[in-house]
């Protein structure tokens, strides 16, 4: 217990690491408050809007596109939007062409609106899938007010009194068509009762951050057995009385319990007991793993050099994990520490 | 000064040895990453219980959607086998076009297409929610039109066979808009700027990670010697701190410049990954500014542990505020301002409007 105790002292009485430690946490978290709170608005992809027609099926869409939660939408001049574009701000940049209302009206709908991307820009894809949801209504309407009118001998509404009905069913949402999803968990056969909203993809990033953050405090921590390595402190101390699978456990918590107050904090900006506990059993597990590798390394540089692979590997899978099911990517990276912390933090 | 320097770096050999394995360990990491993720990878299962000619249409849509396919492999069967595949992970959604699926959409009956998302992946579950919202606009401006158009012409005191022909022709007509919506845009690309994939775009984060820790290394060496009072008696033997530091500088820019340079050329003969040539002028001139950097955080520090965790946190901070982990189009508006100061910023902005 006493080394317990002694190694807890000799973590706190480094002033110079003490402020380090105290600065760069409060930068953190405020870094990542910041970004948790900003979730929802921000996991909606951010595109350029340039409207170059004044009809009112212009006016529509934009409405009916700045009401779509997977969007973001900023309107600039187009130069403006370029810029943001080869900035790396918006993925792309949608411009509803001149002549956009006249076309609806005709019902020539070939190339209405002009999507400028990055060459095999997958999301930009994507999107203009949504945007044409936004359209359909429109054009729908105009095909079949086209029908109606063109081919019917007694057509008694016109345009307006057509458009007003349609609008009426819309409105109703009598006739919403609706797909009944069920998120399901085949495992454990559970049923995902949860809102499904975009916010949860960045929720797992800021896990994936926290758990960059804790191993690398754990890993920072930790080099105090090299320095004593490099100083002979340590040899001395293998010289006191007692075995020293003992000493080395209490060294371990000693360094456990140094880091400890930003395992808590990290788990309590999920709001939950759970990922309290979640984060304080991570730490625990970064903390051992980084006082064997620093008792085995014996030297800072040595020590630094694989604690950064570890850091940026273990941080990077983790990463990737989160999008492994998109994009394909090999099964072992959910069974990396990040990715298993990171999937039982968002749970 | 310069060759003593590069020499003491060279000393340590079991430092290189580690720094050798490593930089394999990293390549072949890049490598696996980069090949594995090639086709589409995830199911989609369409159970077909109308048969019609509308539901065939639909099931259709799904196996030709670019999105879906680039996306997801699309496969079709019964309900239980879809269940069945479902169950053993093997499918990741199915959707199932119930029987009559046809007759309620042309406007008689308004009942949900039953679909099932694995929910295990909560990042393709998010993905599937909004397509299938997307889908669900479609569908329900069809829907609505079709409906519209038999309301107003049996008010109008049409017969039943014509509100029949019409509903046909103009429920054919909207579907076949809604399936060919790709029609609707018109694609523009940018010279000089291509997407990018999700794993290039963290390759390129780990590569300033890795050039950030080579300055961090270079700051923890001069500090370490700072700490021995190396420059003091350098300083007696006649040499300044400006020549020492300046000869530390290019002993470390050579030695990882060269150790990038060569791991960089190693991926790209061995992978896929996308590195122009350009790239290289900037690691080189990266590398450079990393050291300077934590060379010059070494000077104001006392303590290694202080400086470690300095190091590492700024590291961290430069990283995530960069846009190194989230991209910066995803950053909060506040975030994104500082990310013009972060090197992550610069970096991934250079090798992005470099032409790939």
């Amino acid at each position: 217990m006493s080394r317990f105790i002694l190694r807890l002292k000799i973590c706190l009485k480094d002033r110079t690491a003490g402020i380090c430690y105290v600065i760069s946490a409060v930068v953190m978290f405020c870094l990542l408050l910041g970004l948790s709170s900003a979730s929802e608005e921000r996991s909606a992809v951010p595109i350029g809007l340039y409207v170059a027609d004044e009809s009112e099926e212009a006016t529509l869409l934009v409405e009916q596109m700045r009401k779509t939660p997977s969007i973001y939408i900023y309107e600039k001049s187009l130069e403006e939007l370029k810029e943001l574009l080869l900035d790396g701000y918006i993925d792309s940049i949608y411009v509803i062409e001149e002549g956009y209302g006249a076309r609806v009206r005709s019902t020539d709908i070939d190339g209405l609106v002009t999507v400028i991307s990055g060459k095999d820009d997958q999301t930009s894809v994507m999107i203009s899938d949504i945007i044409a949801g936004d359209m359909m209504y429109e054009i729908c309407l105009n095909k079949s007010y086209r029908l109606y009118a063109d081919t019917l001998p007694t057509n008694a509404l016109d345009k307006e009194e057509y458009s007003s009905y349609i609008r009426e069913l819309y409105d109703s949402n009598e006739f919403a068509f609706n797909f009944a999803v069920v998120y399901k968990d085949p495992k454990v056969k559970k049923i995902e009762e949860r809102q499904v909203t975009n916010g949860m993809i960045y929720k797992q990033m800021i896990a994936g951050m926290l758990a960059m953050l804790l191993c690398l405090m754990a890993f920072v921590s930790c080099n105090c057995f090299c320095i004593e390595y490099e100083k002979g402190v340590a040899y001395r101390l293998k010289e006191l009385p007692g075995s020293r699978i003992p000493k080395e456990i209490m060294d371990f918590f000693g360094v456990f319990m140094y880091t400890l107050p930003l395992s808590i904090v990290a788990g309590f900006l999920f709001s939950d007991i759970s990922a309290v506990l979640v984060s304080v059993v991570y730490l625990m597990i970064m903390c051992a793993l980084c006082t064997f590798i620093s008792k085995t390394a014996k030297k800072t540089e040595s020590y630094q050099l694989v604690g950064a692979v570890l850091v940026i590997g273990l941080g990077i899978l983790g990463f990737v994990s989160v999008f492994a099911g998109i994009i394909g990517g090999p099964d072992f990276l959910k069974y990396t520490p990040n990715a298993i912390y990171i999937n039982l933090l968002v749970k | 000064m310069l060759i003593k320097d590069l020499k003491l770096i060279f000393s340590d050999k079991k430092m290189l040895i580690l720094l050798g394995l490593l930089v394999l360990l990293s390549a072949a990491a890049i490598f696996f990453c980069v090949n594995e993720t090639e086709g589409p990878a995830a199911t989609l299962g369409i159970v077909d219980e109308d048969k019609t000619e509308h539901s065939a249409l639909l099931a259709t849509y799904f196996d030709e959607n670019e999105v879906f396919t680039s996306y997801f492999n699309v496969i079709r069967g019964t309900r239980e086998e879809m269940e069945e595949l479902f169950d053993k992970g093997e499918v990741d959604i199915y959707v199932i076009l119930h029987e009559g699926f046809t007759n309620k959409l042309v406007g008689l009956e308004n009942t949900p297409v039953h679909t099932v998302v694995n929910s295990t992946d909560k990042t393709k579950m998010v993905l599937l929610a909004n397509l299938m919202n997307a889908y669900s606009d479609y569908i329900t401006s069809v829907e609505i039109n079709c409906q519209g158009l038999a309301d107003i012409m049996r008010a109008e005191g049409y017969d039943k066979a014509t509100v029949r022909d019409r509903n046909v022709t103009i429920s054919y007509d909207l579907l076949f808009t809604a399936l060919g919506k790709d029609k609707l845009f018109k694609r523009e690309y940018i010279e000089r700027f291509e997407g990018i994939s999700l794993v290039n775009y963290y390759v390129y984060s780990g590569i300033i990670l890795l050039i950030l820790y080579a300055g961090l290394f270079a700051g923890l060496k001069v500090l370490k010697e700072k700490l021995g009072q190396v420059g003091t008696r350098l300083r007696s033997a006649g040499i300044g701190g400006a020549r020492y530091f300046g000869s530390s500088l290019m002993a470390f820019v050579i030695v990882y410049g060269f150790i990038m340079v060569v791991s960089m050329l190693l991926v790209i003969s061995v992978g896929d990954l996308k590195i122009p040539p350009k790239a290289i002028v900037f690691i080189l001139a990266a590398i450079v500014i990393s050291c300077i950097l934590f060379m010059a955080i070494s000077a104001f520090i006392k303590s290694v542990s202080g400086y470690m965790i300095l190091g590492n946190m700024l590291i961290l901070f430069t990283t995530i505020a960069g846009g190194g982990i989230i991209p910066i189009m995803y950053l909060p508006e506040g975030c994104a301002m500082v990310a013009r100061f972060t090197p992550t910023y610069w970096f991934i902005k250079l090798i992005l409007n470099s032409g790939i």
